[in-house]
């Protein structure tokens, strides 16, 4: 075979660049089919019920009606009207207390918690059990728990205040109180979650880093504070975005203890849309209220990412 | 007369099985044939379509057969499904229609009808009180009932007459009925005789200053026990118990016209002070929190409550659980000399998106008629709406609830705002109760409040 026949025959088997252009776009065009058709399950849900919701809720945030009514354009004046509304403020002061106070109380505590059971493994499992048990209770059975617990003649708090000599409390009828029951009723139910959550994590702390420090002389604490906790921030950094993002959605402990009073004190963003929307039929304002949150929990969680980012870029820096 | 619910003209029997006398067959046909002529004769007048369905009706077919009417209702009580049914048995009967009856929970209801008015399907019937009625029917998803169609049906003007006047006033909004009134409801002071006897109280208080003196003699008793209880927390609907007070003294908490709030008025600052006294300054009342409102009747059933603020359907449980001590009611106290007794109305009420109008027309008469409300409502210890409606069955409790309500009630004015001006002054009467805030303040916000709602 001559050099121009061994030629056309390779012209003939390869592809010219057009061709080829065209065959590789077809080939990514198949593949990239079948991974969206993959992925489609996970899609049209979340499109359905996600992200048209959230683009419409925006849209009705600026008009009045839209459940029962046909929506009409009021531009700013359901945003005008929830900021001149003091209880939205106080819902926001509130959400924001309970925000706090349960993340710092339930991951101090869950943490502590971990601790113990990763060092004492024997018979850890029944533990486990039992602070997971909490979570899978529905909020009503909570809120009638935290009542017993609080109730003014027989709760367990008033009996224990009692015994060692105190007087009762009144414990709905002080704000306060009020919002501490809450805190104390969503922990005790988060609890067995975030214990689970931190053991995972801290038996991914690599064994030989606590034992290098070990052999350096670090004491417990110190190999905690120096070893453990910067080996668990990635996991903490997480962990909080996602308590922040549940917990300032609190709604069901709030509905079944208090209802937001005694006057409005416990009272939060989520309960306050929910009144609005669907107590006093008010949808622009619930609506306006309800993309505020998202914004709250947008930011919030930007904040978090970023403490996230920045720490890596420090450890990358360094 | 087409109004189903007086074929019988008098109470449901208490058996199962009604008696056929009272609800025959052929008087029934004899009813709907008289309809199937009468209404196209007021169809004529009033431009009426209804009339169409019952113009063909065949000698022996029932009105309404195969239409399936859902029916929706927040419950007075666990047995209210069972009670309904069987009160609907005759209805479901004579006119061929299947009544599908949804329970709604309290604490889900405006979300509930929220949902389901929004969509395609509605409930074709409701229950729904004067705070909410005007919310829903001013968006459109009610049907105006005092039309020529329907409450205005020269058919019907026999049995419009029989309503208390009051109460479809009270009910109108801007000229729009958007339900029939049903029941009233009131509330009633329970009394522990044998502590009032021990206390030395030999006189019943008839208005404020009598109770708060009584109440103080009862609180002296000591051991746990309170003169007075009545709710004073917002999610307890503590305004409901206290608004008789306003209009006690000629006020309400909105202008007649409802362009203006009137929280702040002084006649609203003395009725609020008067329960703001009896928790903080005469100190006979629990604080607000120390007890809910069912803690408060434990208590009461406990013999450690004076005087209980509370509900006539209380009367029914405290007789079955027979008190171990003897007991009594008597109206709320009055003031300014004046003493009216509150409630909200309940209506029943019609989709206007409804599928089968008619049939639940139909059906809003008879569950107003007396063949159904004189069991129901002296099941739950409600007080009628219409002359020929009897809820007391004989009851000398019952009977003496109803001639307190009939004689001196005073409802909530209906309007699409109402739900969340209550809301507001619950939440007045919380702060100050508590000593969160002095009355005045409390009601200047509310006032403040109030006004912004009204604007919004």
């Amino acid at each position: 075979m001559s050099a121009e026949e061994t030629e056309a025959a390779w012209n003939r088997l390869t592809l010219s660049p057009d061709q080829f252009r065209r065959a590789s776009s077809r080939y990514r065009r198949r593949r990239g089919s079948a991974a969206y058709l993959f992925i489609l399950p996970y899609f049209i849900p979340f499109l359905a019920f996600l992200v048209v919701p959230v683009f419409w809720s925006i849209w009705l945030s600026f008009n009045k009606g839209g459940i029962l009514d046909s929506p009409h354009f009021v531009g700013l004046q359901n945003w005008r009207e929830i900021a001149g509304d003091t209880e939205l403020t106080g819902s926001i002061k509130n959400t924001a207390i309970y925000a706090v106070e349960a993340i710092l109380l339930v991951f101090t505590l869950a943490l502590l918690l971990a601790l113990l059971l990763n060092r004492y493994r024997k018979g850890s499992n029944v533990f486990k059990l039992a602070l997971y048990v909490p979570l899978l209770a529905p909020a009503v059975l909570v809120g009638l728990i935290w009542q017993f617990v609080t109730n003014y003649d027989f709760g367990l708090f008033n009996l224990i205040l009692t015994s060692l000599g105190f007087g009762r409390v009144n414990i709905f009828g002080n704000g306060t109180l009020a919002l501490l029951t809450i805190v104390f009723a969503e922990v005790w139910r988060g609890l067995g979650f975030w214990t689970l959550y931190f053991l995972a994590s801290l038996q991914s702390v690599p064994e030989e880093l606590l034992d290098a420090a070990r052999v350096d002389g670090a004491k417990g604490v110190q190999r905690f504070r120096r070893v453990t906790i910067p080996m668990l921030r990635p996991m903490l950094l997480f962990a909080a975005v996602i308590a922040i993002i549940a917990n300032f959605q609190v709604f069901d402990t709030v509905y079944v203890l208090t209802q937001g009073g005694p006057y409005q004190s416990t009272s939060t963003l989520v309960w306050f849309i929910w009144k609005r929307l669907f107590q006093f039929q008010q949808t622009g304002q619930g609506y306006a209220a309800a993309v505020l949150l998202l914004g709250i929990i947008l930011v919030l969680t930007a904040i978090s990412f970023w403490l996230l980012g920045s720490r890596r870029r420090h450890e990358r820096a360094a | 007369m087409d109004d189903l619910g007086e074929r019988g003209g008098k109470p449901l029997p208490t058996d199962p099985e009604p008696a056929p006398a009272k609800h025959s067959r052929r008087e029934f046909l004899t009813k709907a044939a008289g309809v199937a002529i009468g209404l196209p004769a007021a169809g004529a007048l009033a431009g009426s379509a209804a009339a169409a369905p019952w113009a063909g009706l065949r000698s022996g077919a029932k009105p309404f057969d195969g239409v399936t009417l859902q029916f929706a209702k927040a419950p007075f009580g666990t047995d209210e499904k069972d009670v309904i049914a069987k009160l609907l048995k005759p209805f479901e009967d004579k006119t061929g229609a299947k009544v599908v009856h949804s329970v709604v929970p309290w604490n889900v209801e405006g979300a509930t009808y929220a949902t389901n008015y929004a969509g395609p399907n509605p409930f074709d019937v409701s229950y729904q009180t004067s705070t909410d009625l005007t919310g829903l029917g001013s968006k459109g998803v009610l049907e105006v009932l005092n039309t020529s169609k329907w409450l205005d049906a020269p058919s019907f003007k026999g049995t419009k007459g029989k309503f208390i006047p009051n109460t479809i006033k009270k009910s109108t909004y801007k000229g729009k009925l958007y339900g029939l009134p049903c029941i009233i409801g009131g509330t009633v002071i329970y009394y522990n005789k044998d502590l009032l006897a021990k206390a030395g109280v030999t006189k019943l208080p008839t208005n404020e200053g009598e109770l708060a003196a009584a109440a103080q003699k009862v609180q002296k008793l000591g051991g746990g026990v309170w003169g007075h209880i009545v709710p004073l927390s917002n999610k307890d609907f503590t305004w409901y118990f206290l608004y008789h007070g306003l209009h006690n003294r000629g006020v309400d908490i909105i202008s007649k016209d409802q362009s203006k709030i009137t929280f702040s008025t002084r006649q609203a600052v003395s009725a609020l002070q008067f329960y703001a006294d009896l928790v903080n300054k005469w100190k006979v009342s629990p604080p607000v929190g120390q007890y809910d409102r069912e803690a408060g009747v434990s208590l009461f059933k406990a013999g450690r409550v004076g005087f209980l603020h509370d509900e006539p359907l209380r009367l029914a449980v405290f007789r079955k659980e027979k008190l171990p001590f003897k007991w009594d009611f008597m109206a709320p106290v009055g003031a300014n000399g004046k003493r009216t007794i509150f409630s909200t109305t309940g209506h029943w009420v019609m989709a206007s998106k409804g599928k089968n109008k008619n049939a639940a027309w139909e059906l809003v008469k008879f569950l107003s008629s007396p063949a159904f409300a004189n069991e129901f409502g002296a099941h739950y210890g409600w007080a009628p709406v219409r002359s020929d409606v009897n809820t007391s069955k004989g009851d000398p409790m019952v009977t003496r609830v109803n001639k307190y309500v009939l004689s001196s009630w005073d409802g909530l004015p209906t309007g699409p705002r109402m739900a969340q001006l209550t809301d507001v002054y619950g939440q007045a009467i919380e702060a100050a109760a508590s000593g969160k805030s002095s009355v005045q303040k409390a009601l200047a916000k509310a006032q403040k409040d109030g006004t912004s709602i009204l604007k919004s």
